[in-house]
């Protein structure tokens, strides 16, 4: 559906995107994956339309869209901060889009409803959207992005500002709606956690390119890259290889670590250890770390196994 | 969304300006006034329209009517006088035509092309409460305004900016020779002489009569009248009174004329007759507070509170059109630098 | 909304037509050639001096007493608060001999007050203040409102006394409000008649006055252009400085901002009953004056009956409407075209950089056909009143956030259509505010009277000014009744353009 082919965008001297390609199939959710201040967002309003490219093109259903005027792509975009109007409540902002649609105003209002009411927000109407919470207006915003029935939705960080709990329900949630809507969405982020949860395939975003570009289980399985396999959260990185979390842990036969230190976390305790000069990151769940407790202290010397199999070495 | 509807209509309004008719374009000074069914009846009888355009004070119409003669702006102008006139001859601005005799006499005539219309003066016009309050005997000449009992008392008008100021200075001149008026205006300037842009300001906040500090303001020897005519109750004895020294009585003889490349003559002839007609020469007495120039008019019952002051000092237009330009720049000098 | 520049080009228009073309004319029509010769003459230099002194002294008096009188306003809350704020633009229509006539009503030698104050320095600055107060206090106290209420709970966290939090951070947060009044006055009084002329005599005259002499009186085009250039080019360099501050300053506004509450314990209410009676007493007394004294005037009420005054509160509306229309449409067209450009910040103060009787003069030159027609009178009038809404619009467009418009882009707006039903709703009260400042301009410009005018276009300023050329007492009275009623409609007027449910203020703030 979407295929973005060689795109390249600069601001002040630097390169968002440089020759950048990516497509995103019908009714496919697809996540681009990468650090703070990447030009993720950036990419979403080229593809918008809303910033022009400086070279390459965007094409859409086949048609290029260099000409096509942001409000005539029927894309919708949701952006990090909502972007609500303060000037009208919750209903008429939900109705905007479906306004500018020439929808008449009852069959928008009526529409309108409906899709509060799906996102969990009957009665809202008439609120100010300045009095909302950061949940209920993330649902409106949401709202006013499903309700004109978008090709494709670009979601710009659309969970960043919402606490950890409330987070991980409606990323749930949200993937069930869209999917069951069929459709396109991109969306755009700097936690692998949403992308993994969310997405269908993954996008790693780095310097301007897409580094890989994968379903998360084959992004996990085979990283590129020594960049891409910390980014998507391997503890053990090296220039030529990677160790899945999988691929090592403590045992009593094992050749003899030392443990550099140990942190206590929420879940368990993290271990940096030594071994043939070659440091290594350990994660050990509580019940792991209950187990082996009376051995674990800075300095002292515990058995590790790794796994030869499982290392991932990069082309 | 009302609001925004409003806002609309209002810029569609702007955009949509009404186009106008063209008529007997008459050019005036601010202070010119007349009785609407005067003029109406003038439209009536001879069929033209007559547009007024007011330019500011007499001074600054005749700048502008030279500015703009190569396309001049009206066909006939009212109001330059007698210290204009020799500016507007030299200018070469007026059509100069000689108005059909209807056996009536004018009493002054202007030179350059102007058809005298009116007359009036500029004088000192003093507070009469104030003097009785005081107790303070009136200024026998205009030397007396320099004393010590007379400090902080005179205000007067910018010759530079106002024609009574202007009138003012003239006539010290005329009366006193060009170094003795200089003499006594740095005197004046010494004791606390007031100077203001125009009469206006000097008559309306600094005369103590209307609750200014000066019990002395330059004004016009109808006042005195029209104080009367205008006064919120019937009085018989109007507050102020003229004070008509020698050296502060300059006589002001104001004209109309035509304009050089001026459209519609016969109608602007006919105009200028009209103002010399007896209707309006009885009526700019009480809109314009002027004497009517044409002899056998009668005058109106309220002028008997303003008698023409018994002599003049009015230099004449060749010396004001020759001078007045250097006096009033050493009467800068002399009184504000 | 880069594309919007072209916009430009309307007020562009404008200001070539009715400024820098006449200006040009006039300079190349009189001069031969321009010199700064008469800088050599300390007559002028003087002049200069004054006018820059007079004006710098009273930009600093309108802060000395406008930033606590605003900060009040903006922080408390009282019952006839936005009647206050309406009732503080009347000054500015009020025609300068009137205005006068109502201080001297209270401080003249036969004042209310018993203090005699006429002639002595401290009148020329009440009377500078009278006009130029109330434009820093509405705008200060606008600017002190916007500031997010977090950024001063913030601060007073971090241990800053209120005291401290006024100084360090709503000061710098009001400062492009502040600047832009500054800006304004010094703009005014620089290149104004004043009311400290009036007051003090020629004596206090500013450099405008000897370009009118010299224009309208000695016809001697050089030296004016020459003096008229001066002028403009110290006001430009003003105009100038301010937009390119205020390009720093602008950055949106984010967060709830501060609410206003009602005065509680004796230190609060002392320091609004302050506040409130220092600004009537500096911005609002001699208009109570100028009320009083038409209220005993009896029997030039009877003026009212006059069919003339009626026709000149007709001409009034209806030039105030046609002024106001233009001001919004060229208005509109600078502020969408201003985003952010320093050029066009600058230019649109131009209008009152610039000389008024050398436009005048020069008007009559380039078009001498159109010099007494309505088209031209309605244009200067719009040209006085366009910058109060392209200012206020741009001010606050530079602080929506990107965000807003290119949401409604890609729900399907198109430009015209974001512009439509986002920008102006979220600018709207600040459109309104900049309407209402275009219609007291257009209601009480009387620089417009340098243009030729009709008596058929008598407004309720020249018919009071008519007035107050005859001498008796009838006139005066019926001069002051006259100005009662244009304060009416003017109020009127004010009422219908801020007209808003209560708390419908700053949307754009949230």
């Amino acid at each position: 559906m979407l295929q973005v082919d060689k795109v390249s965008k600069r601001y002040d001297h630097q390169w968002l995107a440089r020759d950048l390609s990516l497509t995103v199939g019908a009714g496919e959710i697809m996540a681009l994956l990468g650090p703070s201040g990447c030009g993720k967002s950036t990419l979403l309003k080229l593809i918008a339309g809303l910033e022009p490219v400086e070279a390459g093109t965007i094409r859409f259903a086949g048609q290029d869209l260099a000409r096509v005027p942001p409000e005539a792509r029927h894309f919708a975009l949701m952006f990090q901060d909502f972007a609500l109007f303060p000037h009208l409540n919750v209903l008429d902002n939900v109705c905007f889009g479906l306004v500018e649609r020439r929808t008449p105003k009852a069959t928008a209002r009526g529409q309108a409803r409906a899709v509060l009411a799906t996102v969990g927000l009957a009665g809202y109407d008439d609120r100010a959207v300045g009095a909302l919470s950061g949940g209920e207006a993330q649902r409106v915003a949401l709202a006013r992005a499903l309700v004109t029935a978008p090709r494709l939705l670009l979601l710009d960080e659309p969970f960043s500002s919402l606490d950890a709990h409330l987070r991980l329900s409606l990323q749930t949630e949200f993937r069930q709606r869209i999917r069951a809507l069929g459709i396109s969405a991109l969306l755009v982020t700097h936690d692998r956690q949403e992308a993994f949860t969310m997405a269908d395939r993954v996008a790693l975003l780095y310097q301007g390119g897409i580094q890989q570009c994968d379903t998360p289980s084959a992004l996990l399985a085979a990283p590129a890259d020594p960049w891409v396999a910390s980014f998507i959260g391997f503890d053990n990185v090296c220039d030529d290889w990677a160790l899945p979390e999988t691929a090592l842990w403590l045992d009593a036969a094992g050749r003899s670590a030392h443990i550099e230190t140990l942190t206590p976390l929420a879940e368990g305790i993290r271990l940096r250890l030594s071994q043939d000069g070659q440091c290594y990151t350990l994660h050990l769940s509580a019940r792991e770390a209950a187990a082996w407790r009376t051995q674990l202290a800075p300095g002292a010397d515990v058995g590790l196994v790794i796994d030869e199999a499982a290392r991932i070495r990069f082309a | 969304m009302k609001f925004r509807h409003l806002c609309l209509a209002v810029s569609l309004a702007a955009a949509a300006l009404g186009a106008q008719a063209e008529g007997l374009r008459v050019m005036t000074h601010n202070a010119f006034e007349l009785s609407k069914p005067l003029l109406a009846d003038f439209e009536k009888q001879t069929g033209v329209k007559v547009e007024l355009i007011k330019a500011g004070d007499a001074g600054e119409m005749l700048n502008k009517l030279i500015l703009t003669r190569a396309n001049p702006i009206a066909d006939v102008v009212f109001g330059l006088d007698n210290s204009l006139a020799g500016k507007a001859e030299a200018a070469g601005i007026l059509e100069p035509f000689a108005p059909k005799s209807d056996g009536r006499k004018a009493r002054y005539a202007l030179p350059g092309g102007l058809i005298s219309i009116d007359y009036g003066y500029v004088t000192l016009v003093y507070d009469k409460a104030w003097f009785a309050q005081h107790k303070l005997a009136l200024p026998k000449s205009l030397n007396d305004l320099t004393l010590p009992a007379y400090r902080d008392l005179l205000v007067v008008e910018n010759p530079a900016t106002s024609s009574p100021g202007q009138g003012f200075l003239f006539a010290t001149i005329r009366a006193m020779g060009e170094e003795r008026a200089f003499s006594f205006w740095g005197k004046l300037r010494g004791n606390g002489v007031k100077v203001v842009k125009d009469w206006g300001i000097a008559y309306n906040t600094d005369f103590s009569h209307n609750g200014g500090s000066r019990p002395i303001v330059l004004s016009y020897a109808t006042d005195p009248a029209a104080e009367v005519a205008y006064s919120k109750v019937k009085v018989n004895e109007s507050p102020v009174a003229t004070l008509p020294l020698s050296g502060a009585v300059y006589q002001q003889v104001e004209g109309a004329a035509l304009i050089k490349g001026g459209h519609e003559r016969a109608a602007a002839e006919k105009f200028i007759a009209f103002l010399r007609s007896e209707p309006v020469q009885k009526d700019l007495q009480t809109t314009m507070w002027m004497y009517p120039v044409m002899q056998g008019t009668p005058l109106a019952p309220v002028f008997a509170y303003a008698k023409e002051p018994a002599a003049h000092q009015t230099p004449g237009a060749a010396e004001i059109r020759a001078k007045g330009q250097g006096w009033i720049k050493r009467w800068t000098q002399v009184v504000l630098k | 909304m880069r594309s919007t520049r072209w916009l430009a080009l309307l007020p562009l228009a404008l200001l070539t037509a009715l400024v820098a073309v006449p200006l040009s004319r006039l300079s190349t029509d009189g001069a031969s050639a321009l010199s700064l010769a008469f800088l050599s003459d300390p007559y002028y230099r003087w002049r200069l001096a004054w006018s820059l002194a007079q004006a710098l002294a009273t930009c600093g008096l309108a802060l000395l007493f406008g930033l606590p009188i605003a900060w009040t306003l903006a922080r408390f809350d009282f019952p006839g608060r936005r009647w206050l704020l309406r009732l503080l633009m009347l000054p500015f229509v009020m025609p300068t001999l009137v205005a006068a006539m109502g201080v001297l009503a209270l401080f003249g030698p036969q004042g209310l007050t018993g203090i005699h104050g006429q002639d002595t320095p401290w009148l020329l600055l009440y009377g500078n203040l009278f006009y130029n107060l109330p434009l820093l206090v509405r705008s200060a106290q606008e600017g002190f409102a916007r500031i997010p209420a977090n950024r001063l709970m913030a601060a007073r966290s971090l241990g800053a006394t209120p005291w401290r939090v006024f100084w360090r951070v709503e000061l710098p947060g009001a400062m492009p409000w502040i600047c832009s009044a500054l800006c304004l006055i010094f703009l005014y009084c620089f290149s104004a008649f004043g009311l400290a002329l009036i007051l003090g005599g020629q004596r206090y005259a500013t450099v405008e006055v000897e370009i009118y002499t010299l224009v309208a009186y000695e016809l001697n085009l050089s030296d004016a252009s020459a003096l008229a250039l001066s002028v403009l080019a110290v006001a430009s360099l003003v105009a100038f400085g301010y937009a390119w501050l205020e390009r720093g300053l602008a950055r949106p506004m984010r967060g709830q901002v501060a609410q206003r509450c009602v005065p509680s314990g004796w230190r609060q209410c002392a320091l609004l009953a302050l506040a409130v009676g220092l600004l009537v007493l500096l911005a609002l007394a001699p208009l109570a004056a100028i009320a009083w004294r038409a209220l005993w005037a009896g029997p030039a009420w009877r003026a009212l009956a006059d069919p003339e005054v009626w026709a000149a509160l007709a001409n009034t509306a209806r030039f105030t409407a046609l002024a106001l229309g233009g001001a919004c449409l060229f208005g509109l067209a600078h502020a969408f075209a201003a985003r952010r450009s320093v050029l066009l910040g600058t230019l649109a103060f131009l209008p009152y950089a610039v000389s008024p009787v050398c436009v005048a003069f020069g008007l009559l030159l380039v078009y001498p056909r159109l010099s007494a027609s309505l088209t031209l009178l309605i244009g200067a009038y719009t040209l006085l009143a366009y910058p109060f809404v392209a200012r206020g619009m741009s001010a606050t467009l530079d602080a929506v956030p990107a965000h807003l418009p290119q949401a409604a882009r890609t729900l399907g707006a198109s430009t015209w259509r974001v512009v439509w039903r986002v920008l102006l709703p979220i600018a709207a009260p600040a459109l309104r505010r900049g309407m209402a400042f275009a219609a007291a301009t257009a209601l009480g410009e009387f620089a417009v009277t340098l243009f030729l005018s009709r008596p058929e276009w008598m407004t309720l300023t020249t018919l009071i000014y008519q007035r107050l050329g005859r001498p008796g007492a009838l006139n005066q009275d019926s001069a002051l009744v006259l100005s009662c009623l244009l304060m009416l409609l003017a109020m009127v007027a004010f009422v219908l353009i801020e007209w808003q449910r209560e708390g419908d203020d700053d949307v754009a703030g949230r």
